[in-house]
């Protein structure tokens, strides 16, 4: 008797099981659609960002001085490719001239779109980065935006999710090693994300971070960071609340 | 302690700043002598905020959405001279007007009662809502002793016509059915005004006068004077000190002064200070 009712229970749970899975997965495929929907062509990134090492900044040039990086116009595609003779009779280029012609902007659809109740700003971050610690820029905009310089049209690649938001901001937060007026005291800075040699840092920093990806850092060893940090620090490091409204709104 | 000597004492708790290492505490002060209620400040506050309008029948079903309210009071004529005119519909002193929106409160009685933390303070002195932990419990409303809160019941801004919705400003969310919201000192504005300080090399501090909030851009007298409170030589903390105003003060004792702030007996620590209005009573 009793073995028969385990067997049930086991067949209902593996039964609830399934169907869980086949809620999840096609969600899941359906949110992946989403962020990497079909463009109007395929903008190749690894010819401009890769092979001729455009700067991201040119042509995203919203970056660096406010809040969203931008699209280009059409413009500025056709103010170096009325020049490029030799890739003027190439589909994606003729469609580009129709466009130019037709006095039309290029229908892109947005890849990283962040719920309007976020704040992201790209100055603050770039500023930080590529001005002030001088990281290249295919590296810094790569924590974000993956290795753009191998795609070819923008992908979604990063979860961009709050948590992965956090995974970065608050391994950082506490102490700063970059000058700030008021020492020690600030919440949510990435204070450690520089390229500083370690020696120079006033506690120990995490091994961080493989610039590329700084998010894979384990939990574990997140923790293992935390508790070589000076008391007074991990007191506070501990207590900080996360303001909210820093990048909410 | 026993409850009277907590009572006693209350001023002293209220002593204990948790941000004091903060640079900026967001405090604003407006002078009612100089309020003609005009309107323009909710006007302001309307096109900034993205707030629907929700017209006359839902405002009077309660479901009015305003996060800056004008509030119209009438003086019972006294003296002498009042008594021939005591029966008119429009007494001869007419209205005062107050202005009346989220006070900021720093004991703020609507953060505790939230049952998913969506209201808390930030360490500058706002009491914050986060539009996407809200769950529309509306318990924050409840406990509001200046009914300043005001609850999405519809989803009004999906009602907008076509080209309308460009007219909505960018930098904060519109908000949707089932979520509380209220006046956040146009911390959209707050936000801007810090990242330009940044961009100069200064976190944290920012110059008195580089950020109005929309309301004191608008008012066509000046009344509404808004700046930070840490800073001793802003413009704000300037009017504070001047009408002998203080922050962890539950009652202010000063008879000949105007500053008070509304509801401060019941220590929740407001951080608009109102300049009471002055009348000739004898006229």
């Amino acid at each position: 008797m009793r073995r028969v009712k385990t067997s049930w229970a086991l067949n209902f749970g593996k039964l609830l099981f399934l169907l869980a899975l086949g809620f999840v997965l096609p969600l899941g495929a359906w949110a992946d659609d989403v962020s990497n929907q079909e463009q109007p062509f395929d903008f190749p990134h690894a010819r401009h960002a890769g092979k001729f090492k455009i700067n991201c900044m040119y042509c995203h040039s919203g970056a660096r001085r406010s809040k969203v990086a931008g699209i280009p116009p059409v413009a500025k595609c056709i103010g170096c490719h009325s020049n490029i003779p030799s890739v003027r009779e190439t589909p994606r280029i003729k469609k580009l001239f129709t466009y130019w012609e037709n006095k039309e902007p290029i229908p892109w659809r947005k890849v990283h779109d962040l719920p309007d109740f976020v704040e992201f700003n790209h100055k603050r971050h770039v500023q930080r980065f590529i001005f002030k610690d001088g990281r290249s820029t295919q590296q810094t905009c790569g924590m974000c935006h993956g290795d753009v310089k191998t795609f070819s049209v923008g992908r979604k690649v990063k979860p961009l999710t709050m948590g992965w938001c956090l995974s970065c901001h608050e391994q950082f937060q506490g102490d700063s090693d970059i000058g700030l007026p008021t020492p020690a005291k600030r919440w949510m800075i990435p204070a450690a994300a520089t390229d500083k040699p370690l020696v120079e840092m006033k506690h120990p920093q995490p091994a961080v971070m493989d610039a590329e990806h700084p998010a894979t850092m384990k939990a574990s060893e997140i923790k293992k960071m935390s508790n070589q940090l000076p008391k007074a620090l991990k007191e506070k490091f501990v207590r900080a609340p996360h303001d909210c409204w820093q990048c909410h709104k | 302690m026993s409850l009277s000597r907590m009572l006693e004492n209350w001023s002293d708790l209220n002593k204990q700043d948790y941000y004091e290492d903060e640079p900026i505490m967001w405090g604003m002060s407006i002078d009612l002598n100089k309020c003609t209620g005009c309107g323009s400040c909710v006007t302001a506050c309307y096109a900034e905020n993205n707030i629907p309008t929700v017209g006359k029948e839902k405002c009077g079903s309660g479901h009015s959405m305003h996060w800056l309210r004008i509030e119209r009071y009438w003086d019972e004529p006294e003296g002498e001279a009042d008594l021939d005119i005591k029966e008119s519909e429009y007494p001869e002193r007419g209205a005062h007007f107050a202005p009346m929106m989220c006070q900021q409160c720093n004991h703020a009685p609507c953060e505790p009662v939230c049952p998913v933390a969506a209201t808390y303070h930030t360490p500058d002195g706002l009491n914050a809502q986060v539009y996407n932990r809200c769950i529309g419990s509306r318990y924050c409303g409840t406990n509001c002793p200046y009914k300043v809160r005001y609850f999405n019941f519809f989803d009004f801004q999906e009602d907008i016509p076509h080209p309308l919705e460009m007219l909505l400003n960018p930098d904060l969310t519109v908000r949707s059915k089932g979520v509380m919201e209220k006046c956040t000192f146009c911390v959209q504005r707050l936000r801007s005004a810090k990242d330009a300080a940044a961009d100069e090399g200064v976190r944290g501090h920012v110059a008195d006068g580089a950020v109005q909030t929309a309301c004191q851009q608008s008012c066509p007298t000046e009344a509404i004077v808004f700046g930070n409170l840490k800073d001793d030589k802003s413009k704000v903390s300037e009017s504070w000190q001047s009408h002998n105003v203080e922050l962890d003060r539950h009652e202010q004792f000063n008879e000949d002064e105007r500053g008070y702030r509304i509801f401060e007996e019941l220590n929740v620590e407001p951080s608009v200070m109102y300049l009471d209005r002055v009348r000739n009573t004898e006229a």
